[in-house]
């Protein structure tokens, strides 16, 4: 079934028409985007249980103005025919007020020239299979509380689990005298997370599914419980691994965590017009094996950052980051673009109306190679399989890695021994993990749980993944 | 608005115990540097309403409590405002929880804590936060201010509930992240930290950005840590008090009423046989000068300084007044700033013996169900017996249940974020990674 586009944009469409027909008075360029993002969570817990509003639940407007000198924006979530010329009485005098302190100050502000748009006007309209607001809450809870029992039946050592569902349904507009945007789509997510208890010594694992899927992620969650609850008690027989350099392989999730952490982050070209990533250096330059190749885009996949157009009005698009091992790309903002003088890549986002939009990732992954899993666990001597990843953190100055996997099964003499450890932390240097690269699997798979901050902020929904990979790497 | 959404719950009183609303308006302005200049300039004005319906019935004999919680617009018509309400107090009705009550008739209007600078008067003084930010590198040779994100807020947070709870506080906010670099021995190098402030007096933050510099000065003599064997770890900077939070997660009424933690009360948290020394923690809601302290939680109970560890021993669990009721425990409200009493040595003992002491990761995590913590070094020094080294690269891992009996705590002591304790941790028995 389509997505229905918001009812309320719809609405309040007219009033932000007028708007910009006000404000395009004062201002050689004026857009709006406005954002309409409804959702719920439902968690079921061993012991309680809790049903709340998403945290992607959200419904305003940014006004983006260029006084013809500067670019400057404005973040509001109230507005109605009778507030209409107070509002724009506040847009007008804050962002004026703003500006001219700074200039009465002596602070340099840089100079934008306008961004010239050319004429676009469209609708999108994601599809889904089943539509989780279609479902009563009732049986959403049920169904939870049915995942946490059978948990608790399959597992002697469970202590306490949680079984959590998220249902998002986004609707964005995006007006300017150029274009009248206008999207919607729903997407899901689930999680199982067990802790378990023996001994003494407790462990926990976070299982998440995720995609631009509705209410049948259930049916996946289910599934999937009893090898959730199967890693989680390997984890209580897990040693920490003694520090070194290891023939690694990594599940695709980990794959995904290191295109998106080590690499990533790096090719968001604003940090280029910081100065802050070594990237800007390599462009053209080999700086992975050739089996490498690396994808990111809103239109390179069909997952939870799938979008028809990104939070500046810029169509999304397939980026090639990487090929065959050499640098040939990387994904910008629109105010970035600008200042690089390159075009606009689709990768403008903001974690809410509320927050300013940055180069962000969307859907970032390796590209699959020949191989399989078997034949990558029998070339190696000793080695470890990566699986399950936890954090990681950029480094785009430097390229430094940090990549943190729950846990790691032993490979000797191109067998599994059953053996784990746990947790494992990945160090080293980009470059050199990336060109140690030596055989990618046939396997694709994407993960889209949880969400990526660029520092310490500015949550966003992305989704990440590949093949497995075989790489040496440096594990504590 | 909360004229329109309390008629709606009176009129659906029948199909509802009990209600709360949270309030919270945010005024701000932010500034977006690109070295010494203004790249884009935000204001932000929003007003989010949350409102959470509270429903009692009877499941197998027991009385349950359900609730939901959901976002209300301030452009929700009326109608949209009636479905939405609607649909929470339904879907309350399916959440069986153990019954519990919430916060008593507490009033306090215009909380004497909070400030009452007027935006106004924050915007205008935005110039000064922004010279802050860039006069100390022009003070400093070779490094200087990347770029640098200033955000200035006015929050105003009112909570209200059936019960005649009704408080209002308004806290300002500074948060700043900025991004230093240097030519590094072999490339450019970079620092960052992401600067929160309650104390908008001059010269605070210039004074956190000169230390930054500082730093930053140090890691651009850095090399890579070399290859170290059983070298004492202290910790300095913001990951002491990411680590010490692991001792409040075990005491909090959630995790011993889910079962994640088991610790008892009286149980001595650092085992029997404590070499090193033993920790005195409060949870401490209100520490003066922190962005993070306020003065009431979420459901606005009044939040108060609670000593939780006395010399090792657990004096007390800590939590909301939900999972305090299901533990059979006093609520203290649901906050995270704790500070923790002096240890035994000067940093001065700390380091008279080869250490590795590290002041920057990449990123520190810290398990709270297992006790796990590491992280790749992004600035540390190393003292081998005779020589000062800064050094980078690498990471650390351990286990914090493991060694925490062996435990250092400095005598000096700092604020780092949601933490008032001692500035630095000594740990032996950390797996240190270093470069071969």
């Amino acid at each position: 079934m389509q997505v229905a586009y918001s009812s309320f944009l719809s609405a309040t469409k007219p009033l932000l028409i007028k708007m910009l027909d006000v404000l395009s008075q004062d201002y050689p360029y004026v857009s709006i985007l406005g954002t309409d993002v409804a959702g719920n969570t439902y968690a079921v817990r061993s012991q309680s249980v809790q049903i709340n509003d998403a945290h992607w639940v959200e419904r305003g407007w940014v006004v983006r103005v260029h006084n013809g000198e500067h670019y400057a924006e404005y973040s509001f979530n109230n507005l109605s025919e009778h507030s209409f010329l107070s509002t724009i009485q506040l847009i007008r005098y804050d962002l004026n007020h703003t500006l001219e302190l700074l200039k009465n100050s002596n602070i340099p502000i840089h100079p934008y020239s306008p961004f010239e748009e050319s004429s676009m006007r469209s609708r999108w309209e994601g599809e889904i299979a089943i539509d989780p607001f279609s479902i009563d809450s009732s049986e959403k809870i049920e169904r939870l509380n049915t995942i946490k029992q059978k948990a608790h039946e399959l597992s002697q050592s469970l202590i306490s689990f949680g079984a959590i569902f998220q249902e998002i349904k986004t609707s964005k507009c995006y007006l300017s005298n150029q274009k009248d945007l206008e999207q919607a789509w729903i997407h899901t997510e689930g999680y199982l997370i067990p802790i378990v208890k023996r001994n003494g010594v407790s462990r926990s694992i976070f299982k998440g599914f995720s995609g631009r899927k509705g209410y049948e992620i259930m049916d996946e969650m289910e599934k999937a419980l009893g090898s959730t609850l199967d890693e989680a008690e390997l984890l209580l027989d897990a040693e920490p691994l003694k520090q070194g350099e290891y023939d690694i392989i990594c599940s695709p999730d980990v794959t995904g965590l290191i295109a998106h952490e080590a690499f990533g982050h790096g090719v968001e070209m604003d940090m280029f017009v910081k100065n802050r990533a070594k990237a800007q250096d390599y462009m053209d330059k080999t700086i992975a094996s050739p089996l490498v190749e690396m994808h990111d885009g809103a239109r390179a996949a069909e997952h939870v950052s799938s979008y028809w157009f990104d939070d500046e009005g810029i169509p999304g698009q397939d980026t090639v980051i990487i090929q065959k091992g050499k640098l040939t790309g990387g994904i910008t903002d629109l105010l970035s673009s600008i200042r690089l003088k390159i075009s606009p890549t689709g990768n403008g986002k903001r974690q809410s109306y509320a927050h300013k939009a940055y180069a962000r990732m969307t859907n970032t992954f390796f590209s699959p190679g020949h191989h399989s899993l078997e034949e990558m666990i029998s070339s190696i001597d000793y080695g470890i399989l990566l699986e399950s990843s936890q954090s990681g953190m950029e480094d785009p100055k430097n390229w430094g890695i940090q990549c943190v996997v729950t846990y790691g099964k032993e490979i000797s003499k191109g067998q599994l021994t059953g053996k784990i450890f746990s947790p494992v932390i990945m160090t080293g240097y980009v470059p050199d993990l990336l060109q140690s690269i030596s055989m990618v699997s046939r396997d694709f798979e994407l993960y889209g749980t949880g969400a990526c901050g660029k520092g310490y902020k500015e949550l966003v929904k992305v989704s990440t993944g590949g093949p497995y990979i075989k790489a040496k790497a440096k594990l504590v | 608005m909360i004229e329109k959404i309390t008629k709606y719950l009176q009129q659906f009183k029948d199909q509802l115990s009990d209600w709360k609303i949270n309030i919270s308006k945010t005024e701000g302005r932010e500034i977006y540097l690109i070295g010494n200049t203004v790249d884009m300039a935000r204001v932000k004005n929003i007003e989010n309403v949350r409102l959470t319906v509270y429903k009692d019935f009877k499941h197998q004999a027991k009385t349950c409590r359900g609730s939901a919680s959901t976002i209300i617009h301030p452009t929700m018509n009326d109608s949209e405002m009636e479905e939405t309400i609607q649909k929470a107090i339904y879907a309350a009705g399916f959440v069986k929880n153990e019954h519990f009550p919430i916060v008593n008739h507490v009033v306090c209007i215009n909380y004497p804590g909070g400030s009452s600078t007027p935006l106004q008067e924050l915007t205008e003084i935005m110039p000064r936060w922004i010279q802050e930010i860039l006069e100390p590198s022009q003070e400093m040779n070779g490094v200087s201010i990347n770029s640098a994100e200033l955000f200035l807020n006015l929050k105003e947070e009112t909570i209200l509930n059936s019960k005649g709870l009704s408080v209002n506080f308004i806290q300002p906010s500074i948060s700043i992240e900025c991004i230093t670099q240097a030519q590094g021995l072999q490339e450019e190098i970079e620092l960052n930290d992401d600067i929160r402030l309650a104390d908008l007096k001059e010269g605070i933050l210039k004074s956190k950005i000169m230390q930054l510099l500082r730093y930053t000065h140090d890691r651009s003599k850095a090399v890579l840590l070399p290859k170290v064997d059983e070298v004492p770890v202290i910790l300095s900077g913001d990951c002491v008090g990411d680590l010490l939070q692991y001792y409040l997660h075990r005491l909090s009424a959630r995790f011993i009423h889910e079962n994640i933690s088991d610790t008892d009360i009286g149980e001595n948290i650092q085992g029997d046989q404590v070499e090193g020394d033993l920790i005195t923690l409060y949870l401490d809601p209100q520490l003066p000068g922190s962005y993070y302290s306020r003065p009431f939680d979420t459901d606005g109970f009044p939040l108060h300084r609670f000593r939780l560890i006395h010399q090792g021993a657990v004096e007390r669990y800590w939590g909301d007044i939900q999972y305090s009721h299901y533990i059979h425990t006093a609520p203290t409200g649901q906050w995270c700033n704790i500070s923790v009493e002096s240890g035994s040595s000067t940093l001065q003992q700390m380091k008279a013996e080869p250490f590795l002491e590290i002041t920057h990761f990449s990123d520190f995590q810290t398990d709270y169900i297992t006790g796990d913590f590491g992280g790749e070094i992004r600035l540390g020094y190393y003292f081998d017996g005779s020589r000062l080294q800064p050094v980078y690269g690498g990471s650390i891992a351990g286990n914090l249940k493991k060694i925490h009996h062996q435990m250092t705590l400095s005598k000096e002591k700092r604020l780092l974020k949601k933490y008032y304790g001692p500035c630095s941790i000594k740990l032996k028995g950390v797996n240190v990674a270093g470069n071969i």
